[in-house]
């Protein structure tokens, strides 16, 4: 009961957001920022927190969602929501069928592959001038279209947008987690040879929750090129791919709250530390390093055991 | 049931398998024994689809299942236990017993009840000691309500006092359920107590097979476990 009101509390405040933060545009365009890092890394905490597999390419999904958006939407005219679900279905297709041939490997194996075709695709983007616009970027990508006369070219009504888009993508994962499928997911994390002798066909669901995680990514990736209205190939770059790691291992893998959290950190504290100058990666990285010492589960491990001692 | 046929399987320069021929017409518990690497696991991997054989073939019930996915196997009713002990680690007892399972949670809650692991039902299986995760993983291969059961020494690193609970689960539950158990196992003492009829396997192939009193009295066995 306590968590629900914590939850229900959590949720009011995030909508009065762009009411209490009227005359702080750099709030929330920071807050967008930290919604539009967390779909992503939803996808990816899929993968990696609930099944086990570290995904080194992960972003690269969410530029195939996302330049599949830009070229539809751009270049052949498409309305925005019929691009965005496109963009999300061709991240998730893409995510099928490179899964398909990632899972063929294990452990180490595994990251390299999915590094491999990370690498491969940003190439493609990168290089690729005649429908991605190449390293420069695809310009003139517009924000989202009115929805209900509802429109999201102001900033908070962005932000809302993102913060919609990233409690969808929170609720799927949710469900997935306390689905059949998910308890499937859980087993194969645990022990796949195990699961595999209780009937578990492990490389069906292993490309279904590659495909699943890839969608998510691409959702976020189509929602970051609108918003910034610049598809770049830098924004789906092995950094970035590892930064999502990242966001899920500091916000704790297989936990539901874990990709906020770690994308809170991730995007809000390096903003926030721009008061030690020159010395804020510095700082940022002597806190990642404390927060792996002190939380080895995440930062969502080391709210719920604060939690359970409070509640003792 | 189980028609094993010429089965070969070689890691490297190591034949783990050379020409296997075993055939099980009637449900029952079996033993099966040998020395070490003289196949019994890598027969246990082929006939459970861990393993791919280089050639031969497995039948079980007259089907040809040689090469089919573990998942595939399990499908059709072939449940095995493995030798390292493998339980999921952070699932309850109760929810390692209903993973994948076809009988109810009441049958589960039973078998709890049956190697006195009820009341750990809701505790993590990481939580149990090694025996107790041993018991587990046996009685988590009979929700599956299997044709064919595979044990992969069930006895190993468990206490005595648990092992004659384990003794008295696996003969309770093949009264039960007439079923066809195929037991390797090096604890001569629990195997013979436990098996009708005791397979021996010797340098990948089998080398006897009769009622436990004939296996201890046969020259030949006597001749390859001593050398």
């Amino acid at each position: 009961m306590a968590s629900r009101i914590a939850l229900v509390v959590v949720l009011l405040l995030l909508f009065a957001v762009p009411a209490l933060a009227q005359q702080q545009p750099y709030l929330l365009h920071v807050l967008i920022l930290c919604c539009l890092y967390a779909i992503p890394a939803v996808g990816l905490n899929l993968m990696l927190g609930y099944t086990g597999l570290v995904s080194l390419g992960h972003m690269a999904f969410a530029g195939i969602g996302a330049y599949t958006f830009a070229v539809l939407m751009v270049d052949a005219k498409m309305p925005f929501w019929l691009a965005l679900v496109l963009g999300v279905l061709a991240a998730g297709a893409g995510g099928a069928a490179i899964g398909a041939v990632c899972l063929r490997f294990r452990t180490h194996f595994f990251m390299i592959v999915t590094l491999a075709f990370g690498l491969m695709l940003f190439s493609v983007m990168n290089n690729w001038d005649d429908v991605t616009r190449g390293a420069a970027g695809f310009p003139g990508i517009p924000r989202p279209a009115p929805l209900g006369g509802f429109s999201f070219g102001p900033l908070q009504n962005f932000y809302y947008l993102a913060l919609g888009a990233a409690l969808v993508a929170f609720a799927v994962q949710w469900r997935v987690a306390r689905s059949g499928f998910g308890r499937v997911l859980m087993a194969l994390r645990q022990d796949e040879r195990l699961a595999r002798a209780k009937g578990v066909n492990a490389m069906l669901y292993k490309t279904a929750v590659f495909a699943l995680g890839s969608a998510i990514a691409g959702l976020g990736g189509v929602l970051h090129v609108s918003f910034l209205r610049v598809a770049a190939p830098a924004t789906f770059s092995l950094a970035e791919s590892i930064n999502a790691v990242l966001i899920v291992i500091v916000g704790g893998a297989g936990s539901l709250a874990g990709p906020a959290l770690g994308a809170l950190v991730f995007v809000g504290l390096p903003e926030y530390l721009r008061v030690a100058s020159e010395w804020r990666l510095v700082v940022f990285g002597v806190l990642l390093v404390l927060i792996m010492l002190f939380a080895p589960q995440g930062l969502s491990g080391l709210i719920e055991s604060a939690w359970r001692r409070v509640r003792r | 049931m189980i028609s094993i046929r010429n089965l070969r399987k070689s890691y490297g320069g190591i034949r783990a398998l050379a020409g296997c021929d075993l055939e099980i017409a009637q449900p029952g518990i079996y033993g099966l024994i040998g020395p070490n690497g003289a196949g019994k696991t890598t027969l246990f991997d082929v006939m459970t689809g861990v393993t791919e054989p280089d050639a031969g073939k497995v039948l079980f019930d007259g089907r040809d299942v040689t090469r089919w996915p573990a998942h595939r196997l399990a499908a059709f009713g072939v449940a095995r236990s493995f030798q390292e002990c493998r339980v999921f680690p952070e699932f309850s007892c109760l929810e390692n017993l209903l993973f994948g399972a076809r009988e109810p949670e009441s049958e589960a809650l039973r078998l709890l009840r049956l190697i006195n692991l009820d009341q750990y039902a809701q505790e993590p299986a990481a939580n149990l000691s090694f025996g107790q995760r041993r018991l587990l993983e046996i009685v988590a291969t009979f929700m599956a309500r299997p044709r064919v059961l595979l044990l992969d020494e069930p006895a190993a690193g468990v206490n005595p006092a648990l092992l004659e609970l384990l003794l008295q689960f696996i003969r309770r539950m093949y009264q039960e359920r007439p079923l066809l158990f195929v037991v390797v196992e090096h604890n001569m003492e629990f195997v013979m107590a436990l098996a009708s009829e005791i397979v021996v396997m010797h340098q990948g192939a089998v080398l006897e097979r009769g009622t436990p009193e004939a296996i201890q009295a046969s020259p030949r066995v006597m001749q390859a476990y001593l050398g």
